[in-house]
């Protein structure tokens, strides 16, 4: 029996490899018609079709183009495109060009056709599948900045979807799912929060102390102009960070965003700030929105899908503060005359906070050189 | 009142509406098509068939293929040689390649071992752990004197944190191989478990017996590199890689390796050397950017780019395989702790080698929240790790 130890192959359990695997790049708009792109990976079509004629291992413009017809044979095998009603939108290729992409140089394929492509198109990709399993064709649908990407590969090969409708809305509930769990994850902007209105349902009074508000509605006003500004506030350096107008250090922002917790709930120890809470919800919170957009930065969003995932974001966010801030407010407001409010919720919580926000500001704060690297 | 309060509030929102506008109005980033100045341009490299020896050998035996695919021979012969040129490459098309050598058989729940053995393979190097694993356990099930299919398990064992085991198959291997196979296979585990020093005094003249081919023997140095370097070692470490790369100097894994290394040593000029010359070859990329950075370099800023499109174009198409990468770009490059972490974390959950854990460890750190990476460092504290790189990352803690 054979014992021939491929030992080597033991490296490639966590190895970094030098590049993805093949994709495909497919790009249908509907206007008047269809109008097409497909960019196919040069070495993809080597493999497959040996344009590489004379084996030397560089591949020429004249080689390709000398084998154009069959390399616009196989793409026609490939590929089906139909409209939702079953016309096929056959292609009449423009002339073979090139891309460069970031794994190398691919063939551009552009048709247009005259099938009704505005109701919806029917996609069946089949290329590649029988050589290279793992190829994957990314389609992406409508024009390219309101556009929605699909994936398909050997085992789902086909698309049935609308072209006009699809906009820029539609991951627009997905992000504000997405900005829901951030709030929720990010318990620093929480405490921020609560610190500020802890002080909502009471007021200082110089005799008494600490004294209940009378009506829900001053309470309410309070609350109401705290997190309007809070929201404003990171709403707009979110939005700045997120669209690449502004880039601060991530140690100073994180360090400056636990020092704000300490300063707005130490504010309830040595009131600086009683009825104008809502200037320091706008001027602290300004630092919390740069906190929140490296959840934006992986989608690799453009243009108007950007826009409409940033304000999905953002209005995910609100939503999951507001959710918080319904909790509080009515537990704190029935609450509000008890001994137990005052000491151990305003007080006491207000000196968790501030001892918390403490330990986080020395960490993130006294990082000079944390890597060992 | 409500003036003072709703002026700033007007001037916030008014700049706010102006950021949209403007970015609204920004074009979106194409890839421009173009034709080639002459026909005699070269616009792409392939594998050459007429010079690469391995490529015609691949080729006849897929045209072999294609008139006979029930060839079982045939089908694991090339099967194997497309692994093997996917890990001389790092070109994962050649794992898919391999899968489709494979044909109907890959499909199979229980296929033929030889084919079961290299469907482990292959999915292992794409990260799912858990079916390499059910593949692995039923190919020594049924052949318990299966070296190959032992000191793969061992390899998948280790990766996935399950180090116990792991030697096991490593001591199993004594009567089933050369006595380097085993001998290199427990150092390496143990390195893992954190006493990369110990293992290194114990085994490295054992495997010093040098097997027969200058791949093995890279092989070996290469390993003990690795645990030298985890120990904090550099002379050694700066010999096992020099003679590793001496013997296959265009491995990229070793390269990379010996980069990381180097970057740790701060010797960044030494370790840019050796990366410079690949900016295709993404894991290279990596430590390219990471040293330029260091060296405030003008060229970092382009090369994060190119990384970065690379990393996005491999998430257009659901890609997952390199966290690890992007966690330390994360980390270190675009100066993101929190992208970090959460890559590190999800990371985490599919493998637990030392890199895994240090980026952890680092990540969370970098945000202030070490108690996010609270089971690596109890898991680091309770194998009693006195490895160099395990300490340098607990003593954020």
């Amino acid at each position: 029996m054979k014992r021939t130890l491929f030992v080597g192959l033991c490296w490639i359990a966590t190895a970094a490899w030098a590049h993805k695997p093949s994709d495909s790049y497919l790009s249908l708009d509907a206007g008047e018609g269809l109008t097409a792109r497909w960019d196919l990976a040069l070495r993809d079509l080597d493999q497959v079709l040996a344009l590489d004629a004379n084996g030397d291992g560089n591949l020429t413009w004249q080689e390709i183009r000398s084998q154009e017809k069959r390399l616009l044979s196989f793409a026609s095998s490939g590929l089906v495109v139909q409209a939702a009603d079953g016309t096929g939108c056959s292609p009449r290729y423009a002339p073979l060009r090139l891309a460069r992409h970031s794994d190398g140089t691919y063939a551009v394929l552009e048709w247009k056709s005259a099938c009704p492509a505005e109701k919806g198109v029917h996609v069946d990709y089949r290329a590649f599948f029988n050589v290279d399993p793992q190829h994957r064709g990314v389609v992406q649908i409508g024009a390219a900045d309101r556009s929605a990407t699909y994936v398909l590969s050997r085992d789902h090969h086909t698309l049935d979807v609308p072209v006009a409708s699809t906009s820029a809305w539609a991951g627009f509930g997905g992000m504000v799912v997405s900005g829901v769990e951030h709030i929720w994850a990010g318990i620093d902007h929480l405490l921020f929060l609560l610190a500020l209105l802890l002080p909502s349902v009471v007021r200082r009074d110089p005799v008494q102390g600490w004294v209940a508000v009378r009506g829900f509605k001053s309470v309410a006003a309070d609350v109401f102009k705290i997190v309007t500004a809070f929201t404003v506030a990171h709403s707009l350096t979110l939005s700045a960070s997120a669209l690449g107008f502004v880039s601060l250090p991530s140690r100073l922002v994180e360090s400056a965003i636990a020092a704000s917790v300490v300063l707005a709930a130490a504010n309830n120890i040595y009131p600086l700030l009683r009825e104008n809470r809502w200037v320091a919800a706008l001027a602290l919170g300004l630092l919390h929105g740069f906190g929140f957009s490296s959840a934006l930065s992986d989608l690799g969003l453009q243009g108007r899908a950007l826009l409409v995932g940033l304000f999905g974001f953002n209005v995910g966010v609100e939503l999951g503060q507001l959710a918080c801030v319904l909790v509080f407010l009515p537990l704190a407001y029935f609450v509000r005359s008890s001994v137990f409010y005052r000491r151990v919720m305003l007080f006491g919580g207000s000196l968790a906070i501030v001892a918390i926000a403490s330990v986080w500001f020395a960490e993130r704060a006294t990082l000079i050189s944390p890597f060992p690297f | 009142m409500a003036s003072r309060f709703a002026c700033p509030l007007l001037v916030c929102l008014v700049m706010l509406a102006a950021l949209f506008a403007a970015v609204g109005a920004t074009r979106v980033k194409s890839h421009a098509t173009f034709l080639p100045a002459s026909d005699a341009e070269i616009v792409e490299r392939v594998a050459s068939r007429k010079l690469d020896r391995d490529e015609q050998l691949r080729q006849s035996l897929r045209e072999a293929l294609a008139k006979d695919p029930q060839d079982l021979d045939t089908a694991l012969k090339l099967a194997r040689l497309e692994l093997r040129q996917a890990r001389k490459t790092a070109d994962p098309r050649h794992l898919s390649y391999a899968e489709a050598a494979l044909g109907h058989y890959w499909l199979a729940p229980t296929p033929p071992p030889d084919v079961q053995l290299l469907r482990a393979t292959i999915r292992q190097s794409s990260h799912q752990f858990d079916e390499a694993l059910e593949d692995l356990n039923a190919v020594v099930r049924a052949r318990p004197d299966d070296a190959q299919a032992r000191l793969t398990r061992a390899t998948v064992l280790s990766v996935t944190g399950r180090d116990a085991l792991a030697v096991k198959d490593c001591e199993a291997l004594q009567p089933l191989a050369p006595a380097w196979v085993s001998t290199t296979c427990t150092a390496e585990v143990e390195s893992m478990q954190g006493r990369s020093r110990v293992a290194y005094a114990r085994y490295v003249s054992l495997a010093a017996r040098e097997p027969p081919t200058p791949e093995l023997q890279a092989w070996i140095h290469s390993t003990f590199a690795e645990i030298a370097a985890r120990a904090g070692d550099a002379t050694e470490a700066t010999h096992h890689f020099t003679e590793a790369l001496r013997r296959e100097p265009d491995d990229s894994y070793t390269r990379g390796a010996y980069a990381d290394f180097l970057l740790d040593q701060h010797r960044e000029k030494e370790a840019l050397g050796w990366v410079a010359d690949k900016p295709h070859d993404d894991g290279l990329l990596l430590r390219k950017v990471l040293a330029e950075k260091r060296l405030g370099m003008a060229a970092a800023e382009q090369d994060t780019e190119l990384l970065e499109s690379r990393y996005q174009a491999s998430h257009r198409r659901g890609d997952t395989v390199h966290r690890r990468e992007e966690a330390r770009f994360a980390l270190h490059v675009l100066n993101d702790p929190r992208r970090a972490l959460a890559l590190a974390r999800d990371n985490w959950k599919i493998q637990k080698e030392p890199w895994d854990a240090r980026l952890l460890l680092e990540a969370a750190a970098a945000v202030g929240r070490p108690a996010d990476a609270a089971d690596v460092a109890t898991r680091i504290r309770g194998a009693q790790s006195t490895d160099a790189w395990a300490l340098n990352a607990l003593g954020d803690h």
